[in-house]
């Protein structure tokens, strides 16, 4: 982390000057989504000429950010030095081959039902996917919610409903209180199959690996459950900047703005640019939810391997609910995609583009690996708006 | 992937609410805002209201992902399963 070696406070407040009014007025000014904020694009320019020409890379780890960042074009809006890579904020592209594996099998046994997010049906495992296994004869349903899966269990008693558990800190609490509805409802056949993941210890992970980062966008929605002051530890021990942000072009140009500022004082802080939205506590109900039913657990994630107590699993308490354990559901570790390169994509070791498939023999209609399926992944943002002009904003 | 929108609350029973998301009702769990009150605009991912937004953020932000095509301009269904009449692309984990 060369350069970052100032006072390196740390703390979720903001530079006095540069407050959220800023933003808000500017992203008022115009509708939304659109880039109105002419004060933000020129305190990016004034802290990039502080910084000379040194280079910059800042990663978004949220893939609502991802697919913002490409709709507006917004790389192209920064200054050269400055460079914005994906991390690993996708949940349905971090999942390893050996859940999706693990999930197909359980269905093609034929003894249960399995609801899941929509968005894991087409992500390839090393065994076909979960749609393959739904042409195949497995009872394959899609749900929006967790508590849709409930209430399927709570519809047909003598069928077991497993609910595919994926998602970061902004879905586990709602698996969380499913779980806590299932017990006190008395609801035998209903369990999940979690691999939850932690976003705190991704972005540790992703440093350790040696991806070279000046600073993180943190995401949006996570924060809103876990709160900023979640990135405090991460902000001193690596003594990089960390600012939370919202989803709107302006918002995120104020995010890198506020990073570029702390990179240029050599501060590493952790700020708070969606403040509107996010408090520095994060939901206490949802926290709790989580905690009283999950535990921190090493978990595997696609690209970036095992990474200690970065996952959830049940807490003993509520081990019955636990589908692995009900049907001795075995994780094996899966071959890697021939070819596929998701995980250096969500490393930021490598551009979409970069993988000899992009575009070629992978793209969203014929995905090769998660990265493409959703859309929310590097590789779909690219292949959909990586050519949109910058500055085309809506 | 962290996909979540602004919801209107319409009327809540219980844990249980009605809300309208652009013109279409859906059903939002409050067990983890469960002081949320009717008419409050709240923050909905995965069925689940998590946070509540200030008077006008919520508007915006809606407009703005129907812009991004981020959600389906006709964002949910009376039976409230679903948001959107493609459950498959509509169901996000985050
Ligand atoms: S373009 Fe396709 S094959 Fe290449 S990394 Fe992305 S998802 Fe994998």
């Amino acid at each position: 982390m060369d350069g970052i070696n100032g006072a390196g406070e740390i703390g979720d407040g903001r530079v006095p000057g540069h407050g959220p009014g800023t933003a808000r007025s500017a992203a008022l000014a115009g509708a939304a989504g659109r880039i109105s904020g002419a004060s933000v694009r020129e305190r990016i320019t004034r802290a990039a000429d502080r910084l000379a020409s040194r280079r910059v890379r800042l990663m978004e780890v949220c893939g609502t950010h991802t697919m913002a960042i490409f709709r507006h074009g917004i790389r192209g809006l920064l200054p050269d030095c400055v460079r914005l890579i994906s991390g690993p904020g996708c949940p349905v592209c971090v999942t390893d081959d050996s859940y999706i594996d693990a999930a197909v099998s359980l269905g093609l046994d034929g003894k249960v039902t399995l609801a899941t997010f929509g968005d894991m049906m087409r992500v390839p495992g090393s065994r076909g996917s979960l749609q393959d296994a739904r042409s195949r004869g497995a009872d394959v349903h899609v749900v929006y919610s967790c508590a849709d899966a409930l209430d399927m269990a709570a519809k047909a008693p003598s069928r077991q409903v497993v609910f595919l558990a994926v998602g970061f800190e902004t879905t586990a609490p709602t698996i969380a209180a499913t779980v806590i509805r299932a017990r006190n409802d008395g609801i035998r056949n209903f369990s999940i199959l979690a691999a939850h993941k932690l976003i705190p210890p991704a972005m540790a992970a992703v440093l350790d690996g040696g991806t070279a980062l000046d600073g993180f966008i943190a995401p949006g929605h996570v924060s809103v459950v876990i709160g900023s002051d979640a990135y405090l530890p991460l902000a001193a021990k690596y003594r990089v900047p960390i600012v939370v942000t919202g989803f709107e072009a302006d918002d995120i140009l104020e995010g890198v703005a506020m990073l570029l500022e702390q990179i240029a004082d050599g501060r590493a802080a952790v700020e708070n640019q969606y403040v509107r939205v996010v408090r520095p506590g994060g939901n206490p109900a949802a926290r709790r939810a989580m905690e009283e039913v999950f535990e921190p657990s090493d978990a595997s994630w696609r690209g970036l391997g095992v990474i200690p107590d970065s996952g959830l699993r049940l807490r003993r308490e509520f081990t019955d609910f636990d589908a692995g354990r009900r049907f001795g559901v075995a994780m094996a570790p899966a071959p890697p995609p021939k070819g596929c390169r998701c995980g250096d994509v969500l490393k930021g070791a490598i551009d979409p583009p970069e993988c000899p498939m992009f575009g070629k023999s992978c793209d969203p209609a014929r995905p090769k690996g998660p990265c493409m399926v959703s859309s929310e992944g590097s590789c779909a943002a690219h292949y959909r708006y990586g050519r949109v002009k910058p500055g085309s904003g809506s | 992937m962290c996909l979540s929108i602004p919801a209107k609350l319409l009327e809540i029973e219980g844990l249980r609410a009605r809300a309208d998301v652009g013109g279409n009702v859906v059903r939002v769990d409050l067990s983890l805002l469960p002081d949320a009150k009717p008419g409050e605009y709240v923050l909905v991912h995965a069925g689940f209201a998590l946070d509540r937004y200030q008077p006008g953020e919520a508007e915006r932000i809606l407009g703005y992902f129907q812009e991004m095509g981020m959600i389906p301009a006709d964002a949910g269904d009376e039976a409230g399963t679903g948001i959107g009449t493609d459950r498959e692309a509509g169901a996000r984990p985050g």
